[in-house]
């Protein structure tokens, strides 16, 4: 087994599909800091704004600062706000909390979310096809029997995606730290700030990094499946695509409800990106779900290499 | 040597090889002849463990899992990477066992240094052959099998192909399918004719007295 994910390994550097995956996690990372980035800043011009109105209409604005502010109704267009000085002062708090490069793998990962079962499921189409469009699977056939090949395959598959997320979130620490030094050399003012205490621990962490690789693995496999099945088929890269950018969730249990569930409990979702709230629906059996889907994955892929006798 | 015990292979109610028992010896070549879709390439593949059989296929007595390393089966197609390079298919199919150096020794013997580096969808069916003969002297197999091996070879690499194979085989099983009879007769020393469902070996005296041509049209008539 060892050899042969040394051989897939070595077939991912040759092949350049590295670099491929490489550019599709860093500009998604990039796409997440620079959306942040530009979350912050329509915070601040937001703040100003209500401080401008508010000196134009002859009122206090630091006694506004000093107390509390209301929502009184908020969507996703628009929202009537009491004492929106305080609020965006506030919001500017909370754009700068999220920008500490502390919080920066809660972020990119919950923004993530909305990138991570494309490129996982692409990936996993396209790695399962490498053999197939080759007809090279008689060879890792023969030398390590069909099963250890294709399992091996899986397995490399999905290590790679390890390394290529933790290689984008290293990146993104990068990126963040431009954003970050951008923003403050924008608005000098803020450096001196008091930042407020949200409750965000570190902890959070040990949630958010095993639920992003365990949907990461799902939808790696669901790609790994098609690809098995479809063989290096097109169709595959089609169905997959419509499935995962237009098929809405349609019941309780739907895996992506399932996923949005788990998502509003694991992410602060305290920058720009947001989950769609979706209906609600209990964990365990949730989880039961993304766990049997799983394992019929891994299954199905099984069966498939076992049955089909034409390589 | 490979042993075939109580082989049988079927698809669906089709019968493909009836219940066979054949040796095919040791530090030998063995030549595999039939007509097109009578089943040759399907024992290879059920001797590679690709397609599900009924009875033991052995290698010197022990199942295929003992001895995967030891064996490779080149064929017809030779199919290989074709996004990569040459000699990147060949550090590949070898499993990172060689050096670049020595790579690119075995393989200058089939394919010159510029050739070996471009992709290899740029190669013609000859060059591929060439490639997968380059990865047979590299790896070395105890149990060599190739599928239709001199489709696609010029003259003078068919008859260096024959000098190597009859050096080769002092340390390997090798079995050969194959229809160019001229470029068989120079290397094949036990023929097995695949008639029907029926694999039949002739004997060394019919061997003896008959072209491999003549034993084909006999046999398959």
């Amino acid at each position: 087994m060892l050899k042969q994910l040394k051989n897939d390994f070595r077939y991912f550097r040759y092949s350049k599909l590295w670099m491929l995956m490489i550019v599709l996690f860093l500009a998604s990372a990039l796409f997440i800091c620079y959306t942040n980035h530009q979350d912050a800043r329509m915070k601040v011009i937001n703040f100003r704004n209500s401080v401008e109105a508010a000196e134009s209409a002859g009122e206090d604005v630091q006694a506004m600062l000093a107390q509390d502010y209301k929502i009184l109704s908020m969507d996703q267009n628009s929202g009537m706000i009491e004492n929106p000085v305080a609020f965006y002062y506030a919001e500017i708090g909370k754009s700068l909390n999220y920008m500490q490069p502390s919080r920066l793998v809660s972020l990119l990962l919950a923004g993530e979310m909305a990138f991570i079962p494309l490129l996982a499921a692409f990936f996993g189409l396209l790695w399962s096809a490498v053999d197939q469009k080759n007809r090279t699977f008689r060879y890792s056939s023969l030398r390590f029997g069909k099963q250890s090949a294709m399992i091996s395959r899986q397995l490399s598959g999905y290590l790679l995606l390890i390394l290529m997320l933790t290689a984008a979130v290293l990146a993104a620490y990068g990126i963040q730290a431009y954003f970050t030094h951008q923003f403050y050399a924008e608005y000098p003012e803020l450096t001196g700030y008091t930042r407020i205490a949200d409750g965000f621990s570190a902890a959070a962490y040990l949630k958010s990094i095993p639920f992003t690789l365990v949907l990461m693995l799902l939808y790696y496999e669901f790609g790994f499946f098609s690809g098995t099945l479809f063989k290096h088929n097109p169709v595959a890269y089609a169905l997959v695509g419509a499935y995962l950018l237009f098929v809405r969730p349609v019941f309780r249990y739907d895996i992506a409800n399932i996923i949005y569930n788990f998502s509003q409990k694991v992410f602060p979702y305290s920058g720009a990106f947001t989950m769609q709230p979706g209906v609600a629906a209990k964990l365990v059996p949730g989880a039961l779900i993304l766990a049997v889907v799983l394992l019929l994955l891994a299954a199905g892929n099984s069966l498939v290499t076992q049955k089909r006798s034409a390589y | 040597m490979i042993e075939l015990v109580d082989f049988q292979k079927q698809y669906k109610n089709t019968a493909i090889y009836e219940p066979t028992n054949t040796v095919f010896p040791g530090n030998s070549i063995s030549f595999l002849m039939g007509k097109n879709g009578c089943g040759k390439t399907t024992l290879l593949k059920c001797i590679g463990m690709l397609e599900s059989y009924r009875g033991d296929i052995l290698f010197d007595k022990k199942p295929l899992s003992e001895v995967r390393d030891q064996c490779l089966i080149i064929w017809d197609d030779s199919p290989c990477y074709q996004n990569l390079s040459g000699m990147q298919n060949l550090d590949l199919l070898s499993e990172g066992k060689f050096s670049r150096k020595e790579i690119r020794q075995a393989a200058e013997h089939y394919l010159e240094y510029p050739v070996l580096n471009r992709k290899v969808k740029t190669y013609s069916y000859g060059q591929r052959k060439k490639l997968m003969l380059a990865l047979a002297d590299l790896l070395k197999p105890a149990y060599l099998i190739m599928d239709e091996i001199s489709n696609g070879l010029d003259v003078d690499m068919m008859d260096d192909l024959a000098e190597h194979l009859n050096e080769m085989k002092k340390n390997c099983t090798i079995i050969l399918t194959g229809h160019q009879f001229a470029f068989y007769e120079k290397v094949a020393e036990h023929i097995f004719v695949k008639r029907k469902t029926v694999m039949t070996e002739i004997s060394p005296e019919e061997r003896a007295a008959n072209s491999l041509e003549d034993i084909y049209h006999a046999q398959t008539a």
